[in-house]
């Protein structure tokens, strides 16, 4: 198991830049996720740690030595591909042995560790198979079993899960976090998927054109997300665009667009400046007379979607915005055109100074 | 709509005839029994006498054709390969170009490659001495030329549809180049390169306008032989000769249909 530093690593391709001047430190048997939107440069930074792209600038480091020189296959990384990349004209004892020939591993020896690796993917017995005659999330397990047969310093997965069903994409995360935990590997894995990444990961390293927008746990990005982008990528959230209109010690007042003057706290920017209100659904009251939290909005409900243990409104405000609302089932709630009193606390809001923006007007984001 | 498929069915029908119809014709003539000089069908009656009078210069001629053949398809098996490995995988610019440089002995029309290469060995002779119309090279070279282009055809095409992160997989592993081409890369185009193996011997095999330049006398290969003595001496074992041959190609692609798949060879495949 080994630590990997990324210091300075930007990637360009034809003047574009793919990633930019990206530092990461990785601690061993660290699990991280990077996680954005597609052309965000995650895979192109994984790629890079796997030797297969050549940064423009900057340098890698796995366990202390400065590898951006060295070729993949000396790199000692066991890779999992998104399309899992299985040689179609081996078993799967074949596959899983594929980097213990390479590495001239006796015969007997190498035989155990691939037995050894069938068990640890539960698929013993199964040596003989053909790769073809596997199912997408046996497949999977193979080419997890191959990366780890040659006792990899580092595993990267590359949207390991992407090509399976929902249901098979569950138990397969809760498989490889016990895996990685059991194994203490250090871990570095890519996807899109905002769930996957915050059941799997340590930390997650939420990236945007090229460039880290923020590293944190799960729970840090979600309740403090440092940016707009990392806000409205994790998890749903309102955005409300509103104007400082008083700081003071005790926080600060905005006039929103959607009408209504509310408290938020500290101090965000000058009286004046424009402002956006990112509030969780789960952190607003909605009831038909105000329910007590110092900020109150008033709307009609439009939709309600019970969606089981929560139900989802959408609510109206006087001005026309949609703020989305979740509450628990067994709160009374409201029902479609009725009237409502949101509320929440000034505590429920993040606050992002807006540059020379004009207000907008706030909408939920999912 | 039910007009439309019936009228499908015929000129399917009509187009198996027509590709059908000149085998069954020099099949069913090469059994006459009366000894023509031109191509009796349907034939008057049933032997095997002109399988047995088949010359030996026939023989002579096929042995020519298939040591010719094989030489040309392993060579452009070998060149093949390594260049359609040049031009998928390069990254510099001018792929295209390259590409269409391979396609252009195709478009070239036969008879002239032919005559091109006769004096080009003329010319190399004269500077150097070397006598390639001598023996066989020079032949396996100018075959080698128009084949090449349908092994760098069918080698690229599993190539650029073939996973990359196969080769990444190998690599990361810790296979080296040259076991990664062996283990992973090989393996996967072979279909491919089969494919192009085959197409270059046919090619080869089938060839008479740069053959007839090349291969004269006791070096004649086989369509040389029949073409000459079709024009010259016409012989109903000569139409034995065809079936054979008729038969044997049959029979290739059978064999290659099993063990590449023909879709890899002939146009509009799969995938």
């Amino acid at each position: 198991m080994a630590s990997v530093s990324l210091r300075s690593v930007s990637k360009a391709y034809a003047g574009t830049a793919a990633v930019s001047d990206v530092s990461l430190e990785v601690a061993e048997g660290e699990f991280v996720v990077l996680l954005g939107p597609s052309g965000c440069g995650k895979t192109t930074t994984l790629r890079m740690v796997a030797g297969f792209v050549q940064p423009s600038a900057g340098s890698i480091l796995i366990g202390g030595d400065d590898v951006t020189a060295v070729p993949p296959r000396a790199r000692n990384i066991g890779m999992v591909f998104q399309s899992y990349a299985l040689f179609p004209n081996m078993s799967v004892a074949e596959n899983i042995g594929f980097g213990l020939r390479e590495r001239r591993v006796p015969a007997d020896q190498a035989k155990r560790r691939v037995d050894e690796l069938l068990e640890l993917v539960q698929l013993s017995g199964r040596g003989g198979a053909s790769v073809e005659e596997l199912s997408g999330g046996q497949q999977q397990r193979v080419a997890l079993a191959r990366a780890l047969a040659i006792r990899p310093r580092l595993l990267l997965m590359d949207e390991p899960l992407g090509a399976l069903d929902l249901k098979l994409r569950e138990s397969m995360q809760i498989e490889l976090h016990r895996l990685q935990r059991d194994l203490k590997i250090t871990t570095i894995l890519v996807t899109h998927d905002q769930q996957e990444a915050m059941s799997l990961a340590d930390r997650i390293v939420i990236m945007k054109d090229g460039r880290i927008q923020q590293v944190g746990s799960s729970q840090e990005l979600y309740d403090r997300p440092a940016n707009r982008f990392v806000a409205e990528f994790i998890g749903k959230n309102n955005l409300l665009r509103g104007r400082v209109v008083d700081t003071g010690a005790e926080g600060s007042a905005v006039r929103l667009a959607e009408g209504g003057v509310v408290r938020i706290l500290g101090v965000v920017g000058r009286v004046g400046d424009f402002v956006d209100l990112s509030i969780r659904p789960e952190s607003i009251l909605l009831g038909t007379t105000p329910l007590g939290a110092a900020n109150v909005l008033t709307g009609t409900v439009q939709d309600r979607r019970f969606l089981g243990n929560i139900v989802h409104y959408f609510v109206k405000t006087a001005s026309g915005g949609t703020i989305l609302v979740e509450r628990p089932a067994v709160d009374p709630g409201a029902a479609p055109g009725e009237p409502v009193a949101i509320s929440w606390e000034p505590d429920g809001a993040v606050v992002f100074p807006v540059g020379e923006a004009s207000p907008g007007r706030g909408a939920p984001t999912a | 709509m039910t007009g439309r498929i019936r009228w499908s069915s015929v000129v399917a029908a009509a187009t198996i005839l027509f590709l059908l119809g000149p085998f069954v014709v020099i099949l069913g003539a090469s059994f006459d029994t009366g000894d023509n000089y031109h191509v009796q069908f349907p034939p008057r009656g049933f032997t095997l006498a002109w399988f047995g009078q088949i010359s030996p210069k026939y023989v002579q001629a096929a042995w020519t054709s298939l040591v010719v053949g094989l030489a040309v398809a392993v060579l452009a098996g070998v060149i093949g390969t390594a260049a359609a490995l040049g031009i998928v995988r390069s990254r510099i610019g001018g792929k295209e170009a390259f590409q269409a440089f391979f396609r252009l002995p195709v478009q070239i029309p036969l008879v002239v490659t032919g005559a091109v290469f006769l004096q080009f060995y003329y010319y190399v002779s004269a500077l150097t001495g070397l006598d390639l119309l001598r023996g066989l090279a020079g032949l396996i070279l100018a075959h080698l030329f128009i084949a090449l282009p349908y092994c760098v055809g069918s080698v690229s095409s599993v190539l650029v549809r073939m996973n990359p992160s196969l080769e990444e997989a190998a690599q990361s592993l810790g296979a080296t180049h040259w076991s990664t081409f062996r283990r992973v890369t090989l393996p996967a185009i072979r279909p491919g390169v089969a494919a192009g193996m085959f197409y270059a011997f046919i090619v080869s095999f089938g060839d008479v306008p740069v053959a007839i330049f090349l291969a004269a006398g006791d070096a004649a290969t086989l369509p040389v032989r029949i073409f000459q003595d079709m024009q010259f001496d016409f012989q109903p074992s000569m139409l034995a000769v065809s079936s054979l041959i008729v038969i044997v190609s049959a029979a290739l692609i059978l064999a290659v249909q099993r063990f590449a798949g023909l879709d890899m060879v002939l146009p509009g495949g799969r995938r």
